[in-house]
């Protein structure tokens, strides 16, 4: 599967709280994100496997999706 | 440079594998002895690790099945968030926070890098529950808790030793937020010793072995384990197999709220989607991700692995995946609370999980256990010592029932292997006088084969006052059964003061807003509670149940006459035991 | 001088090995088992025992109790315990054994739910009583038992804190009595007073449950016995490897729940000394499994838990002993992984290893060692049996196609993974009491011992192994040179933060006074030896250490010295201590014993066959190596010899491998001292 992603480093500083989430699956993104277009807008990732998740199962399953508020945490 | 030539053939790698898996025995071993809380050492209630220099497990000592996810992720999370560089010889690094891959706020995972010749080869660790974090509850457990806050003391990964040496700054800061420090030190240095144990032990077996035979077996050994697993999944029908289910409350309302799941086994790998599951609740019911992963991990070995065969390493996570979207019920998002969802709401999720795989493998599964913990938590000071205690109580429900037997009564639950208090030794601790512990007659689920029995208990307070907190559950809603059968009885939580003639709901007597979820609620001496667990679900009709085996129930005292006529439609001659 | 006959009744044979003090000189006999009638392999044995003019002193090592345990063979037993509690026995400590087994069925104790009956009475952990046992109580339980009537009958009586006050317990017991005067009764205070009424339940019902079937044997062997030339009062080993008159024993059968496996271990600890070593594992491993002992500063470990099942804990006194599935009969398999893996399961007697010709196709230890040399086919068992090698070599054929490998290299492959096993269990023994184990020997003895011993030596970094002349008597042994030994222990709280002088030595006094008395009620003894110690931990933690207390009072003093052994032993076994901490002393225990003379006689080895001169072994994976085999007596002029050689007995057969050197030691042990590496 050729992926279109990309990595994106973190613009956090030290002292700020905030975490994000994968909006495929769920996990932690600890720190750098890979972004990739879903097909409806872009979608932060945890790792480039999860691209696959999406193409393979998510989006065929539920459609297209974006990144949406609820993600980050 | 080594002292030993290990071949790397079948025999080599199970030598390195027991070798291994003795380090993290080891490690287990110093922990259960020399910590305070009885929830690490008569509870068991931890785990202790060998990870390389990734982050993936190379052994670990599972006490706890609720820890898999956190000690899949945790240290993972933690290299790739702060970068190998942040670890230091020397350093002991300590966090408990439920949004960065732990479980709930009491669960504290500690992790000691190991090097050698200044390089970084791998890491100890140990994660364990400590008794008492501070928050709005004594015994950190607060049941109705809106906000992490509540919760206790959340630590993200921060350094309690660094090159060797107290972070004095930081301890201090830990030790005024709990309320037994004295317990907190203990067990921390408990875990410490653990570490400690773990790094002399693989710098040891790296010396015997060199670092590249132990580096490349221990792969190996994942490889094997992740082989192994797949070719078990390879033999459950591959499909897309859906449950659902319903819980009754989140502590701060009275609402209940769901959870579903789409299980799909596909190319030997298991995915579990919990897409269109509730949202995060107010009340401490969510779990983390790391504890739906925990209990994905729980369900698949119960069908593919019950004898503990295939090795326990990053390997045998690998063909397995949660997707849990973040700001669901099962994977909180800050502020969100989650200490119940550890202990109620993960054992609910691996009974749905096996209720899906029922739908593929029926002779492989099991109903649903009582599925929740019974916590009742609670703290003062001991009119005979005058030192302040606190104590984090649980008890055991009925398990399921399966396509073989009935369920077992009075075992722990699903998702961890901890050991009850003896009363002896509760009484000789604590200002409590038990006046009942047994089991509750008619508490399994009816069946062709029954749900397990649940505990029961009544304890008169005999202190001036002691403070309660509870999460209990499945007091409306009984264990789902499968196949026919009948859901599990309903668990119970009551109070009867000093002077009364009857015992009620804590609603009534307290005014709390849930009967099983409530905080710093305060008894005086005199005063008693009654408690009973969940019983376990009934697997396949009661009208097929083997008479025999009925009239069994109804001579040792498990079922009534009246329910067994009731369920099953069954009379003994001359009546069973009163 | 005295002539003392020990006797181990292991399932498949009874052995016998005399040993006569006066002249120094030991008789030895085994003859086939007679389960069913123990009496006859003892009369059996009794007979064929050569030149035997009287003797003084018998010991049985015996599985009598152990197997009615196992195989839930026994009577019915009825559970009075406090109202509100009956079910104690049936939740247990909650936990399970398999995690993920979600068919794994929670063992039932000893007992039907049915006949657990809740009486009135409680003591409060104070041990005072706050509620009393009413006379209304009491006839409630009378009209109870009555109704109990026709099959064999135990009672099991355990009350909540009765080791500190066994009033209510005493009392039932004496209804019981009355009410059933055929039935055997056990109370818990008597039977263990120790705290943790889950364990102590448990124990008190194993005692009650057992207690039928040993009478029954202490009569059949005791009417077996009473001709001919033994004494009329003999001796039952109990699991703390002491002995007690056969009557005595009977008041407590619990004792005796691993009398079958004290003898060896007491055995082992004597050879051990013998050769000089105060540090030793012991490893004793036969047909289905291998039991493991331990032997620090020249005595053996003893514990005060065993678990004879899962579900059944027993809180007696006990050598510690480990049993792993490890034994000559251990099956070699692959799993879907394509890992070997060796037990636990067994071929047993029945079929047995392939080698044995009995229809056993799959692969087993001892088809592993027949077909890498280490056997002799046609010297098995003494020449008592021979060994089919093709079948053997067919069965691991069959095993090393799946593993790509040849017969040959299956073979070792399935020894070295047994061999792992075996290192792996001690291992842990060793790391659960703060021991590295290259500071221990290894003693092996056992029909497979001395030919996996020095395999199992070289992986836990150990120097030396030892094998006993007999190896394969070294149970019996065991039992012929015990010590009539008595352990008793009690709950007794301390806080370090106020200590009743007073009533810690008068708790120290009254148990040194009970244990003497059980003691003298098996043996005369003029001046016993005793020894106190107590189980001490910082409050707050859970799991206690012993520690030995000062000889004299219990005075400030001696408080100080105990405290200050507490703190260097957890220092030992932790590497840490918590100065300034409260102390918590939650039980006492106290030995008391009437020693032996050292023994001094002499075990010559039979003189064997002549040997077949030398034959190929494997010792690694590539080639074989041209070996020497000779039988034990060739070492008796105390040369050392070089390996690689095979040496055999009647009992056993040991392996030297190439590099290290074996002698026989004028004590009659034989010393393999391992050299180089493999």
């Amino acid at each position: 599967m050729t992926r279109k992603g990309h990595w994106v480093e973190p613009t956090r500083t030290w002292n700020d709280t905030s975490v994000n989430y994968c909006a495929v699956c769920g996990r932690l993104i600890p720190r750098r994100t890979w972004v990739f277009d879903g097909g409806a807008g872009a979608l932060d990732a945890c790792s480039p496997d999860c691209e696959d998740l999406y193409e393979s199962y998510l989006k065929p399953t539920y459609g297209a999706k974006a990144n949406d508020a609820h993600h980050k945490g | 440079m080594s002292t030993h030539r290990l071949e790397l053939d079948a025999v080599g790698l199970n030598v390195l594998h027991n070798a291994l898996a003795n380090i993290a025995a080891e490690m287990a071993i110093v922990m259960m002895k020399t910590s305070y809380s009885t929830i690490f050492n008569e509870g068991l209630d931890f785990s202790t690790m060998l990870l390389d220099r990734q982050g993936n497990i190379i052994a670990e000592r599972n006490f706890a099945p609720s820890m898999m996810g956190a000690v899949n992720y945790t240290l993972r999370w933690c290299l790739e968030e702060l970068g190998e560089s942040f670890f230091q010889p020397g350093d002991v690094v300590v966090h408990n926070d439920p949004y960065r891959g732990n479980c709930h706020i009491p669960e504290h995972m500690l992790m000691k890098p190991i090097y050698q010749d200044g390089e970084l080869i791998g890491f100890a660790g140990a994660i364990g529950h400590l008794a008492e974090v501070g928050g709005k509850a004594p015994g950190s457990f607060a049941s109705d808790a809106t906000d992490v806050y509540q919760e206790g003391l959340r630590l993200p990964p921060v350094k309690l030793l660094e090159g060797g040496r107290y972070n004095e700054q930081l301890w201090r800061v830990i030790l005024a937020n709990h309320r037994t420090p004295r317990n907190s030190w203990g067990d921390f240095h408990a875990m410490i010793g653990a570490l400690n144990i773990g790094e002399r032990r693989l710098t040891e077996l790296v010396g015997r072995y060199s670092l590249k035979t132990v580096i490349e077996g221990s792969h190996r050994l994942i490889d094997y384990a992740e082989r192994r697993l797949r070719a078990e999944i390879a033999e459950l029908p591959e499909g897309s197999y859906e449950a659902a289910m319903t819980v009754e409350d989140d502590g701060v309302g009275d609402e209940s709220f769901d959870v579903t799941v789409k299980l799909v086994i596909k190319d030997q790998r298991i995915i579990a989607d919990f897409t269109g599951s509730s949202p995060q609740v107010r009340g401490p019911m969510n779990c983390t991700f790391v504890v739906a992963a925990a209990a994905l991990y729980n369900a698949v070995f119960s069908v593919t692995d019950p004898h503990d065969l295939i090795p326990r390493n990053a390997g045998c996570y690998r063909p397995v995946q949660v997707i849990a979207p973040a700001g669901t019920v099962v994977n909180v998002k800050h502020p969100g609370p989650s200490v119940g969802g550890n202990t109620d709401l993960q054992p609910k999720l691996i009974d749905l999980l096996l209720a899906a795989l029922a739908k593929a493998v029926p002779e492989r599964v099991a109903a649903a256990t009582g599925g929740s913990s019974s916590n009742l938590l609670f703290g003062g000071t001991h009119p005979d010592t005058g030192r302040y205690y606190s104590n984090y109580n649980f008890d055991g429900h009925g398990t399921g029932a399966t396509a073989e037997k009935d369920g077992n009564d009075g075992e722990v639950t699903r998702h961890s292997n901890c050991r009850n208090t003896p009363i002896e030794v509760f009484e000789h601790r604590y200002p409590l006088l038990t006046l009942r512990y047994g089991l509750a007659r008619d508490s399994g689920g009816a069946g062709r084969h029954r749900g397990g029995l649940a505990t029961e208990r009544i304890m008169r307070v005999t202190a001036p006052e002691i403070t309660f907190s509870a999460l209990f559950d499945r007091c409306k809603l009984g264990a789902p059964p499968l196949f026919g059968g009948h859901e599990g009885g309903h668990s119970a939580l009551l109070v009867k003061r000093k002077g009364e003639a009857e015992f009620r709901p804590f609603t009534e007597v307290f005014g709390v807003k849930s009967p099983t979820k409530f905080t710093n609620v305060v008894l005086h001496r005199g005063d008693e509670i009654y408690y009973r667990a969940p019983g376990g679900a009934g697997f396949g009709p009661p009208s097929e149940r083997d008479p025999a085996l009925i009239a069994e129930d109804l001579r040792e005292g498990y079922v009534s006459a009246a329910a067994a006529e009731h369920d099953y439609g069954f009379k003994m001659e001359g009546g069973g035991r009163a | 001088m005295s002539v003392v006959l020990g006797i181990d009744t292991g399932g498949t044979f009874t052995d016998f090995v005399l040993v006569d003090h006066g002249r120094g000189s030991v008789a030895t006999a085994k003859v086939p088992s007679t389960p069913g009638n123990p009496a006859r392999a003892l009369a059996a044995g009794l007979e064929r025992l050569e030149g035997v003019e009287r003797i003084d002193r018998i010991i049985i090592g015996t599985t009598v109790a152990t197997n009615a345990v196992i195989e839930r063979k026994g009577p019915r037993v009825v559970f009075i315990t406090n109202r509100g509690f009956e079910d104690v026995p049936f939740i247990g400590r909650m936990d399970k054994e398999r995690i993920y087994d979600l068919n794994w069925r929670k063992p039932k104790p000893l007992m039907n739910r049915r006949d657990s009956i809740g009486i009135g009475g409680r003591f409060d952990n104070h041990g005072i009583e706050i509620a009393p046992l009413a006379e209304g109580d009491l006839a409630e339980l009378r009209d109870q038992l009555a109704g109990v009537a026709g099959e064999e009958t135990a009672v099991a009586i355990c009350c909540l804190f009765s080791y500190l006050n066994g009033a209510h317990e005493q009392r039932t017991a004496e209804v019981v009595r009355k009410v059933m005067p055929q039935a055997d009764i056990s109370v818990s205070h008597e039977v263990s007073p120790l705290w943790r009424e889950y364990e102590r339940a448990s124990t008190t019902i194993a005692d009650a449950f057992v207690k039928p079937v040993v009478s029954r044997y202490v009569t059949s062997v005791g009417g077996a016995l009473a001709q001919g030339s033994a004494p009329r009062r003999w001796n039952l080993l109990a699991s703390n490897g002491g002995y007690l008159r056969a009557d005595q024993a009977l008041k407590r059968p619990a004792q005796l729940l691993i009398s079958g496996l004290a003898g060896g271990v007491i055995g082992g600890r004597h050879f051990a000394e013998r050769a000089g070593h105060d540090a030793a594992f012991i490893l004793d491993m036969g047909g289905t499994s291998a039991d493991i002992g331990l032997v620090i500063s020249g005595t053996q470990q003893y514990t005060s838990e065993f678990k004879i099942d899962f579900g059944i804990p027993v809180t007696i006194p006990c050598v510690a002993v480990q049993t792993i599935g490890a034994g000559g009969g251990s099956i070699g398999w692959i799993d879907k992984g394509g890992f070997l893996h060796v037990g636990p399961r067994s071929a047993g007697a029945e079929p047995g290893p392939a080698a044995y010709g009995r229809g056993g196709t799959e692969p087993t230890i001892t088809d592993a060692n027949l077909v890498l040399g280490r056997l002799d086919p046609e010297y098995f068992l003494g020449g008592a049996m021979s060994l089919d090698m093709a079948a053997a070599r067919a069965a691991l054929t069959r095993l090393g196609s799946a593993l790509k490998l040849t017969a040959e290299q299956a073979a070792l492959a399935m020894t070295q993974t047994a061999d792992e096993n075996m290192a792996n269990a001690i291992r842990l023994i060793a790391v659960e009491r703060g021991l590295d184990t290259r500071d221990f020997a290894l003693i092996a003895f056992g029909g497979a011992g001395p030919l996996h011993a020095r395999a199992v030596a070289e992986r836990l970094g150990v120097k030396t192994v030892i094998v006993p002349p007999y190896p394969g008597l070294c149970s019996a042994f065991g039992a012929a040179i015990a010590e009539a030994r008595v352990d008793r222990f009690q709950t007794f709280f301390t806080h370090s933060e106020g200590v009743d002088f007073g009533a810690l030595g008068a708790a120290l006094k009254r148990l040194r006074d009970v244990t003497v008395a059980e003691l003298r009620a098996s043996v005369e003894v003029e001046d016993p030896v005793i020894r106190g110690s107590a189980d001490m931990r910082y409050a707050g933690q859970n799991y206690e250490i012993e520690v030995a207390l000062p000889a004299g009072e219990m005075d400030q003093g001696g408080w100080d010295e105990t405290m200050a052994r507490f703190a260097d032993a957890h220092n030992q076994l932790y590497g840490f201590t918590l100065p300034g901490e409260p102390v918590e002393l939650i039980n006492l225990r106290v030995t008391a014993l009437s020693p032996e003379p050292p023994a001094s006689f002499k075990m010559s080895p039979k003189p064997g066959r002549a040997p077949a001169g030398g034959r190929k072994v494997w010792f690694d994976g590539k080639a074989p190596v041209d070996c020497a085999v000779f039988p034990r007596a060739r070492l008796a002029d105390g040369a050392a010899v070089d390996g690689p050689a095979v040496v055999e007995e009647s009992d056993s057969t040991t392996v030297v491998f190439p590099g290290d050197q074996i002698r026989l030691d004028p004590s009659g042990v034989m010393v393999l001292t391992l050299g180089g590496r493999v």
